[in-house]
């Protein structure tokens, strides 16, 4: 994505994440404190307040499409955002897909314990980077998960999760 | 002085020796992998350094630092791929080395170079600190309140090409800290009534989130062929560094050294732009800058001995004031604080033996390095050529076990997952991450100090500016954010300066 484009769209971002907290953040979860002439309040709405002018800062200042192309269209010297702009990039689905894979990976270490559910995501993890050679997967995804438990549980007394079977050192 | 016979007795117990070693090892290790920078390294010992006594876990971390520093150049000089930001400057002559039959030596000259270099700046870390703690002592939370906020706009100025941008992680870092309990009047703060977040979110998740996680998955967006590539390794055929050629590069190393720790102990600005400027003034002063970039030890040996420096001056606004300048020291300072060590002038009068011991630690820690370094070099040159397929899901589930390890919370893992999609969102739209997690840390401090003062001053903000120090502090950081946002507008900002090797 265009400069222009990524300082514009994540400037929107902050504008959002700066209003948000100050109109619904804030008062939906901190009580005020009537005695007190600085409140817990005024903290975070004075840095949300930053946030708003500093993310209104960036989408004129550096959003600005000074050196635009004739594909860039511009309106009135800022990058104007078309529907190209707000289609995924393809590059970006794997790494964004990826924490939801652990995510699943995490819930199923509770339910089924470290051990299980840790030789049966290796595995589907080390495929997921690109690692073709099946048999070297099975055999990292089992050596691996016995290596990091052994680690863990013996030399730092770490006690993981052992959902289904019983501790095993 | 019983302070320091006590610190040397408590070295002495075999555990902080065999734990700096150890720290040195994972740290070439760490360093040597490319994506895998120093505070990912440390980051991820950080779980492992909370089941050890205080003083072993802690003397790892720094020899950790310093190995990862090292270690970087192992894969920028053969594979001229930096493992760390701070070796960028090294492939520039590192690299030709190896093409020519040189890995060796150049590696050699990395290693020696680095050891010295830290060297130099450990010995000015002892010098100075003490001194600058006993000043600090005077500080009242006015004057902290604004040395913090000039050391985050440093931070924020500096780690990125946009002051703007480091303004705004600066930010959402500081509204990330708020999450919990207010530090004045205990009233729960972004918590939805929910136990987890009573105690805001912990530092290790945060940290092996925005700094390891966020690494894999920006691996992640390389095609997969890429990621399951070998590296080629290149065969070396000279391996000397004669000691007389040491010793000719050796004011090249010790001004390198000086420069890099006097860079380190300036907030934001970190290892690689230490390394550039010491590469670029050991080339102005040198009788042939013609060579510089055809493989020279001399652009090596200047750029490593900068990037080791920085450990040592990094150190001293750490130590003395508690205040962070890079990643890794943030990284440090919650260790510190999970240890019940609170950096700051206090440390220096209340736990003195501990900050003797540090000195020790990092005066052995480069020791180590020399002598692991020498024997290990064809070992850790092996390591370069893992394939990233295979090591980063590994890593991954370290990730996982490492925040588990913290409380025993799997809520702690989901923590660190999405602090991963935001490091990695920040760093695709070219956001620093150092300035948000140093200002994840500092603040609590930030906000605490400001209405302290507040309060001391009945509520008038001017009066800040009645206090010598304080004022002069706020003028500074108020010219710098105008000389800073000047310098993005003007251009003549370094492409270098990139989120100080994160």
């Amino acid at each position: 994505m265009n400069k222009k484009f990524q300082n514009q769209f994540s400037g929107l971002a902050f504008l959002v994440f700066g209003l948000v907290t100050i109109f619904w953040l804030v008062p939906a979860s901190i009580q005020t404190q009537r005695t007190a002439e600085i409140g817990p309040r005024f903290w975070p709405l004075f840095v949300a307040w930053l946030i708003v002018v500093l993310s209104v800062a960036l989408i004129a200042l550096e959003g600005r499409d000074k050196g635009a192309s004739q594909e860039e269209k511009t309106k009135k010297g800022f990058a104007v955002l078309n529907k190209e702009h707000y289609r995924v990039k393809p590059y970006i689905v794997k790494p964004l897909a990826f924490p939801l894979l652990g995510g699943v990976y995490v819930f199923c270490i509770e339910k089924l314990g470290f051990i299980v559910a840790t030789v049966f995501a290796l595995p589907v993890f080390l495929v997921y980077f690109g690692s073709r050679s099946y048999k070297a997967n099975l055999a990292i995804g089992v050596v691996g998960t016995l290596l990091i438990y052994f680690v863990f549980t013996r030399f730092l007394n770490v006690r993981l999760p052992s959902g289904i079977l019983p501790p095993i050192f | 002085m019983t302070e320091f016979y006590s610190a040397f007795t408590g070295f002495l117990d075999p555990l902080v020796p065999l734990s700096t070693v150890l720290g040195v090892i994972l740290g070439i290790i760490g360093g040597a992998l490319p994506g895998i920078s120093p505070s990912m390294t440390i980051a991820l010992l950080l779980p492992v350094s909370l089941y050890m006594p205080t003083m072993p876990a802690l003397c790892m971390l720094l020899g950790a630092y310093e190995g990862a520093m090292f270690g970087g150049s192992v894969s920028a000089i053969l594979i001229n791929t930096p493992g760390t930001a701070s070796s960028a400057a090294t492939t520039f002559d590192g690299y030709p080395m190896a093409q020519s039959g040189k890995a060796g030596k150049a590696l050699r000259v990395a290693l020696y170079s680095s050891c010295t270099g830290g060297a130099c700046a450990v010995v000015i870390l002892i010098f100075s600190a003490t001194l600058l703690a006993k000043f600090a002592l005077k500080f009242g939370p006015p004057e902290y309140f604004a040395l913090m906020l000039l050391a985050l706009t440093l931070v924020a100025g500096v780690a990125g090409k946009s002051l703007i941008k480091g303004l705004l992680v600066a930010g959402l870092g500081l509204i990330l800290a708020c999450i919990g309990m207010d530090p004045v009047f205990g009233t729960a703060r972004f918590t939805f009534d929910m136990m987890n977040l009573f105690d805001g979110f912990a530092l290790l998740p945060v940290f092996i989130g925005l700094f390891a996680l966020s690494e894999i998955l920006i691996q992640l967006c390389k095609t997969s062929s890429s990621l399951d590539e070998k590296p080629p390794r290149l065969v070396s055929t000279d391996n000397r560094f004669p000691l007389r050629e040491y010793i000719r590069q050796l004011p090249n190393i010790i001004k390198s050294g000086i420069l890099g720790c006097l860079v380190g102990a300036l907030p934001g600005l970190g290892g690689s732009t230490a390394a550039f400027i010491a590469y670029g003034e050991s080339q102005r002063r040198s009788k042939y800058p013609e060579k510089y970039g055809t493989g020279i030890v001399d652009g090596v040996a200047s750029a490593e001995a900068a990037n080791n420096g920085v450990c040592g001056g990094a150190l001293i606004p750490m130590l003395t004031l508690g205040i962070p300048g890079d990643v890794v020291t943030a990284i440090l300072v919650g260790a510190f604080i999970a240890h019940g060590l609170k950096p700051g002038p206090l440390l220096f009068t209340e736990r003195i033996e501990n900050v003797y011991l540090i000195y020790i630690g990092m005066l052995f820690a480069i020791l180590a390095l020399s002598v692991v370094g020498t024997f290990g070099i064809p070992l850790f040159s092996r390591v370069v050529s893992i394939r990233k397929s295979k090591l980063f899901p590994v890593i991954f589930i370290i990730c996982i076990v490492g925040t588990y390890a913290y409380h025993g919370n799997l809520f702690d893992c989901y923590v660190m997952l999405g602090f991963g999609i935001l490091g990695f969102l920040l760093r695709l739209y070219k956001y620093p991450l150092s300035p948000l997690v140093i200002a994840y840390i500092l603040g609590p401090e930030i906000e605490a100090n400001l209405r302290v003062s507040l309060r001391l001053f009945d509520y008038n903000a001017m009066a800040f500016f009645t206090r010598p120090l304080t004022g002069g502090l706020l003028i500074l950081t108020i010219a710098l954010t105008i000389f800073l946002i000047r310098r993005n507008y003007t251009g003549k900002q370094s492409e270098d300066t990139v989120d100080g090797d994160a």
